[in-house]
């Protein structure tokens, strides 16, 4: 059973946080050809976007500075936090978890259940899923933390395809236990079959690194190890029959229609998904925010990176507004979650520029 | 739809000059045949004939003759 409908919980605040580097598609136009890089932006709507390859910062300093944004703004106390989810596959160390980083950082109590969700594009929407879980098994209150972040990259780096589809972006979503606060309810699915559409096929215990070096040697193994892999027709196919079918199916089951929903806060994962993802499910283009345009595609951070932005933008005077989010991506994976929140608590973008200093170095780990 | 409404419809989701294309062109033989074309032919053999057609048909595409065939 797929479907799931839980009742008071409440969307306290948002916040994001990108890093402070700002690149422009037109900056690759040398590199790819004016012609194409017009082209590029035309497609997939990108005409900046802001990048950690350069400053380092990661997915998870991009989401403490969005969690200190919130708890700072709603003037919260942390000791009510009793769990942290981190919903991203931006991971700090290949273990532990990202999380348990958090809950230090964030200085949370040690009565917190702290746990990685290492989706990608569906991170936010399982994580509110799960957050509520939380809240029915008895938590006061939950902080969802979801973003993603590019590798830092060597001085010199020269890509060999255009990298402007991925920007940078982490998020944090407080989420509380109030009585008379609205349901949050949705529909979550998996694709498994079609995992080779998107994956990362190399570095973990299936093709391990060392395996590769004996078949390929050291310096062909380092250039695949943890390389992405992405077909993107089949992305496009997957958008317009699993997701829409999966729209479809949600209005079915629980009735209502666009006009029930101040607005669709989608992944973004370009823009010519998106207008044709609207026209299928017939949501009006306008009430589906295009972030992507300015930040590009944030994958686990662009469902939140998209709420804030558009009730930034466009202020709303009430204190509710019934909102749908969707996810879909790598897995393959994809779900859509109705969500209340409030218009005055989904915050402004911060900037991020400083790399957290977790003082490990050769000498101690060797 | 006729031939000719068909052919521009293709020549918008490639970007190609205004009749550039003949049944007989070659898709691979064209600058501008490349992923972010065949994204957008995904996009325009949806909309406008109803047909999701996966990326294996894309890539078996040869001539524009191959795209006109799945435009009815």
């Amino acid at each position: 059973m797929a479907y799931f409908n839980i009742g008071k919980i409440r969307i306290s605040g948002i916040a994001n946080a990108v890093p402070d580097d700002v690149e422009y598609s037109e900056d690759y136009s040398s590199l790819f050809g004016e012609e194409y890089v017009k082209k590029f932006i035309a497609s997939t709507g990108i005409h900046r976007r802001y990048t950690s390859h350069r400053n380092g910062v990661t997915a998870s300093d991009l989401c403490c500075a969005a969690a200190e944004k919130v708890l700072t703004e709603l003037n919260y106390d942390r000791s009510n936090i009793d769990a942290l989810i981190y919903a991203s596959s931006s991971r700090d160390y290949l273990a532990p978890v990202t999380a348990c980083v958090l809950q230090d950082r964030l200085d949370l109590t040690e009565e917190c259940i702290c746990y990685d969700v290492p989706l990608g594009c569906t991170a936010y929407v399982y994580g509110l899923y799960l957050a509520a879980l939380q809240i029915q098994a008895g938590c006061r209150s939950v902080l969802l933390l979801a973003g993603s972040a590019s590798e830092q990259l060597p001085k010199g780096y020269v890509p060999t395809e255009i990298p402007m589809l991925s920007g940078d972006s982490g998020s944090a979503t407080l989420i509380e236990a109030v009585e008379d606060a609205s349901e949050m309810y949705g529909l979550l699915r998996s694709v498994g079959k079609k995992r080779e559409i998107l994956i990362q096929p190399y570095g973990g215990q299936r093709h391990p690194f060392w395996r590769l070096v004996e078949e390929h040697g050291l310096q062909r193994a380092a250039e695949l190890n943890n390389r992405w892999y992405m077909d993107g027709l089949e992305v496009m196919r997957f958008s317009l029959r699993e997701v829409v079918q999966m729209v479809g199916d949600f209005y079915s089951y629980f009735g209502g229609s666009t006009d029930d929903y101040d607005i669709l806060a989608c992944h973004q994962a370009n823009q010519l998904i998106l207008k044709n993802l609207a026209r299928k499910i017939k949501f009006p283009i306008e009430k589906i925010p295009m972030p992507i345009t300015e930040y590009a595609n944030t994958g686990c951070g662009s469902v939140p990176l998209a709420i804030c932005e558009h009730y930034t933008k466009v202020p709303v005077d009430r204190e509710a507004a019934e909102i749908l989010t969707c996810g879909f991506g790598i897995g393959l994976s994809l779900g859509i979650v109705k969500i209340t929140v409030n218009p005055k608590k989904c915050f402004s973008t911060l900037k991020v520029s400083e790399r957290f200093d977790d003082k490990v170095t050769y000498e101690k780990f060797h | 739809m006729n031939q000719k409404e068909k052919m521009a419809l293709i020549e918008e989701a490639l970007d190609t000059e205004e009749g550039a294309l003949v049944p007989d062109t070659i898709l691979s033989d064209l600058d501008e045949w490349d992923s972010i074309a065949a994204l957008s032919l995904i996009a325009m053999l949806d909309e406008q004939f109803d047909k999701t057609i996966s990326g294996a048909e894309i890539k078996a595409m040869k001539t524009v003759e191959d795209i006109l065939a799945h435009m009815n």
